[in-house]
């Protein structure tokens, strides 16, 4: 009986004291040509107040649409629902376009059901950036890297609740134009 | 604080318990590090309801979310096999992480009687998105069998 307990307590040491290399927490996307959802679809919800995670977009995500009216419809790359709400009444993304031939950042938010974008910033394809959400009590706080906050005015709404995680996501009104392929690695 | 101890004498009262069930344990997550300390009730069948609090162990607290993190909420596990020795339950725990976020994690674990008092047990649930981990040992109190 007193081996048992020491293999056991021994397996336990090892399992939570153990050196190992970092592992690779990236998760890749993908938008199949013609759809909206980006694969795998995932199920999570927010567990902290700040939502922070590198994304990398790679060449693929540029794209012309014949229809040019479209072209600066927001794609979203990653956010949440706020407390106990659906995403169309409250909620905090950040989205992405290739307009101007370049990939521009927005912040994209829904507050009592009325949407709301802010330009925040260009990234380059095929490179790491950082993205951070802050939930406060009266904002969110949208950061790219290291500019400075840009913040929307968030409703008062529940403090405690559920709120469910947002993934990739294509369009506004069109599916994607091709296949298209993005990294997210959220930070805990 | 007060809503899952009126929970948990509610609970015990339905339940017509057979056993008290102190475990406590750490469960490593992506994220960090937490102990876990869980008190419930078990019946005859090994069915168990209670409540559980957790919270960041401090050395493992990440630089980019450098708050004490807690969550505390109620659990229930329903054993899917059992022998004389070892058994393997399906658990839920639905919480309440730093006041604010529900938080529901499913979780599978095998627990090993090491004596009438004592059980150890493994698990692996999925939290953040991720695979985790916890050990724990478990105390059973009032043992109507032992009585």
């Amino acid at each position: 009986m007193k081996t048992r307990i020491v293999i056991l307590s021994l397996s336990a040491i090892m399992l939570f004291t153990a050196c190992e290399p970092e592992a690779d927490l990236y998760r890749n996307f993908h938008l199949k040509e013609g759809e909206h959802f980006a694969s795998p679809r995932l199920v999570e919800s927010l567990q902290s107040s700040r939502l922070a995670f590198y994304a990398k977009f790679d060449e693929s995500c540029r794209y012309i649409f014949e229809e040019t009216s479209f072209q600066d419809c927001k794609n979203k790359l990653l956010g949440f629902s706020d407390c106990n709400n659906m995403h169309h009444e409250n909620s905090a993304r950040f989205t992405w376009q290739w307009f101007n031939n370049q990939m521009e950042i927005y912040a994209y938010c829904y507050v009592n059901g009325e949407r709301i974008e802010k330009f925040i910033g260009v990234v380059e394809l095929e490179k790491e950036n950082r993205y951070e959400i802050e939930l406060t009590p009266d904002a969110y706080l949208f950061k790219l890297n290291d500019q400075e906050s840009v913040s929307i005015t968030r409703s008062a709404t529940c403090t405690k609740g559920m709120y469910y995680m947002l993934w990739p996501y294509f369009g506004g009104t069109l599916p994607a134009p091709h296949d298209m392929h993005l990294s997210i690695k959220i930070i805990y | 604080m007060k809503t899952l101890i009126i929970i948990l004498l509610f609970s015990a009262s339905i339940i017509q318990a057979q056993t008290l069930v102190l475990s406590t344990g750490v469960e490593k997550t992506v994220a960090n590090t937490e102990s876990q300390f869980m008190m419930g009730y078990q019946s005859k069948k090994q069915r168990s309801i209670g409540t559980f609090y957790q919270n960041n162990v401090n050395r493992f607290i990440s630089e980019n979310n450098p708050k004490q993190s807690y969550w505390y909420g109620v659990f229930t596990a329903l054993p899917i096999a059992k022998s004389e020795k070892i058994s393997v339950y399906a658990m839920l725990r639905a919480g309440l992480m730093d006041e604010q976020f529900v938080v529901i994690v499913p979780s599978l674990e095998t627990k090993i009687k090491v004596s009438k008092w004592l059980a150890v047990g493994v698990a692996s649930s999925y939290r953040q998105g991720y695979p985790a981990f916890s050990f724990k040992t478990q105390f059973s109190l009032f043992n109507q069998s032992t009585l």
